[in-house]
Order: structure tokens, then C-alpha cells, then sequence
């Protein structure tokens, strides 16, 4: 808390000293829930939730402050913290980050930092919500050229299932990271580059485990691109890829010919969970903004995953669109488990008001239990003289769940009515036969009901720097991914009010 | 400037706002008791296992870690000991998912030790709100903490199956006498067997000392030699992926480990299906 009040003194320092060209401006978002999540105990659930981000400019030098406060009628879930700060110099060349800061080696390999805009995330055991991120709080340094660029650390990533109001607060960073980056711009078609890394945990802050990297960049004939990254412990064969090694290789290539493009990825990664979780290779799986696809991701197993990812695309005349993939991830974890995924998606654009896109996708995920999985989707838009319009967004997806023997059904229905630019009215129907999604945990019976949720959402642009958004009814949760960072979404039944603020 | 009365209260509110600590078991104290449902409805209590020497995997039924991590309790830790009448295996939901989503886990993980549904309590009882989920706790035959992790299960493993080696041999102290205390020097049967194409080949060294683990037909030619070099005491794991020094994968059949040390030898046999 010390620290929190010492980096205010500094701003306001800061602040004082300006002069007329400094600015101060942020973000402010403010979100209240009044209900309950469903199966649980407590069914007076009323929360309030802000975040604030201040920023200070002035010239080459800027700092950042972020506060946290979440609400609730249960004082230990309850916090007001400065959960990030940040002091930093930039300028042509050279870049100082003191505080928290959000860098990635490479691909994400060896280090991976993130932060998912607007998500509030809320975890079922803390039930505490708080900023979704996984940022480092230390020391960076960077220089950038024209034919090199270096980067350098010395930071505690966050382990980010633990909220702000965790004590210890140090549990919250066991793992401690060193790392240096260096990229060489040999030709504008080729850059290689290395890193080293070693990181250590709280719990053994003697014993380090040390890492290595190779990056390659290059733009080749035929309009093909090449990205390479191989990741290892610096204690196995190069390239030995032995089952007791600590490895990842990823490798993508894509190609660009007019309206037509094709990108192929391969993953191999072996025992690559550093310290408490802190990196993320690329997963390497399709990633679908459709609710019923989005839920189902393969989520990425480091201990043992190889696997490949082919896309294919084709842009019409006329707006139309044509997208394939094959996506195949193979785990080995004392017990084998397959991944496979066949998904074509098209785009028509029958005129300039409307447009129709469908989906198809098959696939078998044994990790999951889940086989013979096949999922459809009808999008249609229909605009009105570009000034409203409608949407109606059906999709539907069945699969054997094998650890039941039983046939499951996920329904979602959706229409939404937009008044452009300001106002968007929705309304969202769900329904589900998976017993993982029925089956009350209250009752040690099983319930095979027909579960079904019910909800609607309005959103109103007050203004350039005001947004208003309203939920109202039942939300179904489960796993969401975005990016690559894939974390798990409560059920809630209630009201939700979100107020977003730029200043 | 304008913004300093803001940002002046938001310091002063940071310096007086404090949210409440929990408490939580250590190693050497009494470990808290429960009593959960298992997934078969069968009540289950820490105290009835008074005696014997008790592996807790603290789990989310929902978690991917846990998913990843469960078969690592089962192979590792579980079947190493499963045929020690002193020692029990039990599973924790700590998320409080349903029965379903349980059973699902216990497919997905292939565990066969009891898995307790609906045991969030005793995680804030061990862990206080340190941790919620991917957790092992070895409990003594006093009814103690012997062992409480304090990282995710795969990274402790060998900690684990150490302090329940250390546990069950003081289990045999008391009730038998000091003669029959074990050698550590252990090999154990190697895991999946028969296997194709890989199998986990575990041993315990009880002093440190140059160490050899070979591996013969039935013939006794040499087909491979996993170590031969000195090791330090502890547990240690290999994998065998089926192949000879030249790459060449050897045929169907029988086939014998034989672990050495400078002072003992133990011989094992195994079974390679193709």
C-alpha cells in the first residue's frame, strides 16, 4: 500500500513540474450486477466493479496508474487497489519501462503477456472480478534500429487465477523472469533473431531454469512468408526433440496470390510449462468468433502437444468469401489423445443491404469426450438504407459425449436490431442437452433437463466517449477464448450495467 | 491542475482500504478433517483412513490444468503405491461441479482412486484462499500434514512420492519393528505394461553412487542403456520409447530391466506389443 501511495506522490510530482504541452486523460469503466449465479449458494449476488486507467504524458516521459475496486456484501471478496503502475522514457531508439508492462518473447514461447480489453473476469472459487492480464511488473529495456532491435527484462509475470486482493500479494508473482531479445534486420525480406531466458520461483530462488531461443523471419519467393521459432532448455540436444526434453518448435508459412490465401502451421512442444504457467506458445487451433465453436476450443496442452493447422481462403467479387480449415493436435500424456477439426465457412453478399454467412464444422476431441461433433451455423444481415438493421444469427451443434454414451444439443438463437451509430437492441436464446451443462451440483442426482437461457442486451453510444450497456436475464458461461488466451466465463441470471468512459 | 483533489482521495482511500487474510494448515499440523460423497455416493471421511498414509489431489473438475495434471497423480503417484494396504488416494473438487462434470473428469483423467464431490471447504481449510485448485497434500499416519505443495502437481511430483515412501516406511516402523524397515533401493514395475510404443520406468535410489539401468532381451543381449553414470538419491523416472542405440525399434516380445547399483541389483521384466 506503501508503494501504491508513494507512485500517487510521484504523479502528483510529476504532474506539478508539467508544463503546457503534459496531458493527463483514461478510462473509466464502471459495471454493476444485481443477481445470482446459478446452483449457487448465495442468490443475492449485487456487485459493483470500477476500473480506472489515468495516464500522464509529457514529452518523452509518461506514467500510468491503474486502480481497481470491486464491492460486494462480503468483505473478503472486497478490494481497492492500485493494481498496476508504470513510469516510462521513449524515444526514437530507446524505451525504459519501470513498473508493469506487458512484453512477449518471440511467439509467446518463453514469455507471454496479454490483456483482454473489456474483460472482466471472475473466478468461481474467489468469486472476486477484476482486469483480465497477465503483465510483468520489473524492469524493461529496449533499443530499436534500423537493422537491430533488443529488448531486456527483469520482472515477476502474474499468475492471474489469483485477484488483487490475494494475500500475500507475492504469491500472486512466484516466478521471476530475466530475458534478453535480440532481433537482426539482415534484409528487408529476412530477420533472425535469439533470446535467452532463465526464470526462477519464489520457492527456490537459488535454482534457475534456463532457456534458449531461435527466431527466424523471411519473406521468400513466391510470395511466400516463413515464421520459425524453436524454444528449448538449454540442458537438452539441439534439435534432439527427445520425449524427457523441454522443447517447443513452431513454424508457419503463408502464401498471397491476389484474392486468394493459404497459411500452413506446424507445433511440436514437449514439457514447456515454465514456472507457474507464464508462457504461451501459439495454440495453433482455429479460433471462432461463433458461440457454439468459441466454446468448443481445444484448449493447449504443453506438457505434449504436436499438431498442424491448414487455412485456406478466397475473396469473390463482390464481398463474397470462402474460408476452409483443418486444424489436427495429437497429446500424449500417459494416455494419447487426438484433436481434429474440419471447418468451411462462406460469405455471400447478395447486394449492398444484405448478406447471409453459414458454417459448417466437424470434429472429433477426445480430450473432451467429445466425438463425431458437428456444428452448423445461418448469420443473415440486412441493412436498411444504412441507417438500421437487423440480424439474425442461428447455430446448432450435436455430439456424442463418450463419457455418458449420450447424444448432446446445443441450441443458439439470436436477433438483434442496430440503429446506426448509435444504439444496438439484442436478444439471445440458448439451450443445451450436455449433462456437464444440466446436471444441478447441488443434487447428487443426475438432472438430464433441457437446460435453456434467456437474455437481452442493449447498448447505447451516449456520445464519442460514452458508452452505456445494459444486460438483462440469464447469460450462459463456459470457456471463452480470445487470442489464444482461453479462461472460463460464470453463468449469471440477473442485471448487468456496464457504464464506459473516455476522458 | 485540475485533477490533484482526485488524485490526492485516491491515494488517501488506497492507504486505508485493507481486505482480510485467511488461515490455513502448515506441514506438522493436524490436518483438518471431512466428510464428502464420493462419485459412487459412499461417504468418505479423512479420519477413517486414521493410520494409514493419505495422497489429497486437490482438483476443479472444470480445470484444464487438472485435466492435464490428473493423469500424472494416477500414473506417478497412485499406482506406485495402490498395493500398500497403508496408503489411500483421494480426489478433492474444489470447484464444486456437478456429479456429471465429475465423471466426465474422472474419464478424461483416467484416475481410479475415490474422487470427493463438492469439497471446496477443505480448500480454504489446507490452502486458506491460496490456491483453488491443482494441489497435492500427503497426510501422515499420526493424521498430520507431511507434505503440503505449494506448486502445480506435475512440478512436485517426485516431492510427493518421496514424503509417501518416507511416510509408509515409518507405517511399517510402528507396526512392525525396526528389522523389517525396506531397502530404499527400490525399481518399480514399469507403466502401461505391455506397451507400445512407450513405458515409465521408476526407481529410488537411498544414497547417491554411480548407477546403471540397462535393458536386455530375453536372450540377454543388450538392447538399450537408459543411465549409466552416477545419480544423486531420490526418485528418478525414465522413458523407454522402444528403440536401440542405432534408432532401430526392436521386435515383439519379453524383455528385462535390470537396475545396478554398486552394492545391489534388481531385475524386472516387461512386456513390448506391437
Amino acid at each position: 500500500m506503501k508503494v501504491s501511495f508513494l507512485f500517487c506522490l510521484a504523479i502528483f510530482w510529476i504532474a506539478d513540474c508539467s508544463d503546457i504541452h503534459a496531458q493527463i486523460y483514461g478510462s473509466n469503466t464502471f459495471e454493476f450486477q444485481y443477481g445470482n449465479l446459478p446452483f449457487e449458494e448465495d442468490t443475492d449476488l449485487t456487485t459493483s466493479y470500477d476500473l480506472l486507467n489515468l495516464y500522464y504524458d509529457q514529452g518523452n516521459i509518461s506514467a500510468y496508474g491503474r486502480f481497481e475496486q470491486f464491492l460486494t456484501p462480503h468483505e473478503s471478496r472486497n478490494y481497492f487497489k492500485l493494481t498496476q503502475k508504470r513510469l516510462q522514457y521513449e524515444d526514437d531508439h530507446f524505451e525504459v519501462k519501470v513498473g508493469n508492462f506487458y512484453k512477449t518473447i518471440g511467439r509467446g514461447l518463453l514469455l507471454r503477456s496479454y490483456e483482454i480489453p473489456g474483460s472482466v473476469y471472475e473466478d468461481n472459487f474467489y468469486r472476486t472480478r477484476y482486469a483480465f492480464n497477465r503483465d510483468q511488473e520489473g524492469i524493461s529495456l529496449g533499443y530499436s534500429s534500423d537493422h537491430i532491435e533488443i529488448v531486456a527484462l527483469h520482472a515477476k509475470p502474474l499468475f492471474n487465477p489469483l485477484p488483487p486482493n490475494f494475500e500475500p500479494d507475492s504469491l500472486r508473482r512466484p516466478d521471476l523472469v530475466e530475458a534478453i531479445e535480440a532481433s537482426i534486420i539482415l534484409t528487408k525480406d529476412l530477420t533472425v533473431g535469439g533470446a535467452y531466458m532463465r526464470s526462477s520461483s519464489d520457492t527456490d530462488a537459488n535454482s534457475y531454469r534456463e532457456f534458449g531461443s531461435f527466431i527466424l523471419n523471411a519473406n521468400l519467393p513466391f510470395q511466400l512468408q516463413l515464421y520459425s521459432e524453436y524454444a528449448f532448455e538449454t540442458d537438452v540436444s539441439l534439435f534432439g526433440f527427445n520425449p524427457e526434453d523441454s522443447y517447443a518448435l513452431y513454424t508457419g508459412l503463408n502464401y498471397y496470390y491476389g484474392s486468394f490465401g493459404l497459411s500452413a502451421e506446424y507445433k511440436n512442444y514437449n514439457s514447456f510449462k515454465i514456472g507457474s504457467g507464464f508462457n504461451d506458445p501459439p495454440s495453433l487451433i482455429k479460433e471462432h468468433t461463433y458461440p457454439v465453436l468459441n466454446r468448443s476450443t481445444h484448449v493447449l496442452n504443453t506438457s505434449n502437444e504436436t499438431g498442424f493447422q491448414v487455412e485456406a481462403f478466397y475473396h469473390f467479387e463482390g464481398g463474397h468469401s470462402l474460408t476452409a480449415n483443418v486444424t489436427a493436435a495429437r497429446n500424449e500424456v500417459f494416455n494419447v489423445n487426438h484433436y481434429r477439426e474440419y471447418f468451411v465457412e462462406g460469405l455471400y453478399q447478395y447486394n449492398e443491404f444484405l448478406s447471409v454467412k453459414s458454417f459448417i464444422d466437424y470434429a472429433i476431441d477426445e480430450l473432451k469426450q467429445e466425438d463425431n461433433r458437428w456444428s452448423l451455423g445461418l448469420i443473415t444481415e440486412k441493412s436498411f438504407n444504412h441507417e438500421w438493421s437487423l440480424t439474425a444469427d442461428l447455430q446448432y451443434q450435436t455430439y456424442k459425449q463418450t463419457s455418458f454414451a449420450q447424444q448432446s444439443e446445443n441450441y443458439y438463437g439470436a436477433i438483434s436490431f442496430s440503429m446506426f451509430p448509435s444504439l444496438t437492441i439484442s436478444a439471445i436464446a440458448e439451450a443445451s442437452t450436455d449433462l456437464l451443462l444440466t446436471d444441478n451440483p447441488r443434487t447428487f442426482e443426475v438432472e438430464e433437463n433441457t437446460r435453456s437461457w434467456f437474455g437481452g442486451n442493449i447498448r447505447y453510444k451516449i456520445n464519442y466517449t460514452h458508452t452505456l450497456d445494459i444486460f438483462a436475464g440469464q447469460r450462459r458461461g463456459g470457456p471463452a477464448c480470445t487470442s489464444g488466451i482461453c479462461y472460463e466465463i460464470l453463468d449469471f441470471e440477473g442485471v448487468e450495467i456496464r457504464f464506459s468512459t473516455r476522458f | 491542475m485540475r485533477y490533484l483533489p482526485f488524485l490526492i482521495s485516491l491515494s488517501i482511500a488506497l492507504l486505508f482500504f485493507k481486505t482480510p487474510g485467511y488461515a490455513q494448515v502448515s506441514v506438522g499440523d493436524e490436518a483438518p478433517d471431512f466428510t464428502y460423497s464420493s462419485l459412487s455416493g459412499i461417504e468418505i471421511s479423512l479420519s477413517d483412513y486414521k493410520g494409514k498414509v493419505v495422497y489429497i489431489f486437490f482438483y476443479g473438475a472444470g480445470c484444464p490444468h487438472c485435466k492435464e495434471n490428473g493423469p500424472i497423480t494416477e500414473h506417478d503417484i497412485y499406482q506406485l503405491f495402490k498395493n500398500n494396504d497403508n496408503f489411500v488416494a483421494l480426489g478433492l473438487d474444489t470447484w464444486n461441479y456437478s456429479r456429471s462434470a465429475n465423471q466426465n473428469f474422472q474419464a478424461v483423467t483416467g484416475i481410479s482412486y475415490p474422487l470427493l464431490l463438492s469439497a471446496r471447504q477443505s480448500m480454504l481449510d489446507y490452502y486458506g484462499n491460496t490456491t483453488s485448485y491443482d494441489r497435492s497434500v500427503v497426510i501422515s499416519k499420526e493424521g498430520t500434514v507431511a507434505y503440503k505443495g505449494t506448486n502445480f502437481v506435475f512440478a512436485d511430483t517426485a516431492e510427493v512420492t518421496d514424503t509417501i515412501e518416507e511416510s509408509l516406511s515409518e507405517v511399517v516402523t510402528s507396526s512392525e519393528g525396526p528389522t523389517t524397515i525396506p531397502d530404499r533401493l527400490s525399481l518399480s514395475q514399469n507403466y502401461p505394461n505391455p506397451f507400445n510404443p512407450a513405458t515409465t520406468i521408476r526407481y529410488t535410489l537411498q544414497k547417491p553412487g554411480r548407477v546403471a539401468l540397462k535393458i536386455y532381451n530375453i536372450l540377454g543381449a543388450e538392447v538399450a542403456t537408459l543411465v549409466d553414470g552416477w545419480q544423486s538419491a531420490g526418485s528418478k523416472t525414465l522413458r523407454w520409447d522402444a528403440t536401440s542405440p542405432s534408432g532401430n525399434a526392436p521386435p515383439s516380445g519379453i524383455y528385462i530391466y535390470q537396475l545396478t547399483t554398486a552394492d545391489q541389483q534388481i531385475t524386472k521384466k516387461m512386456i513390448l506389443l506391437k
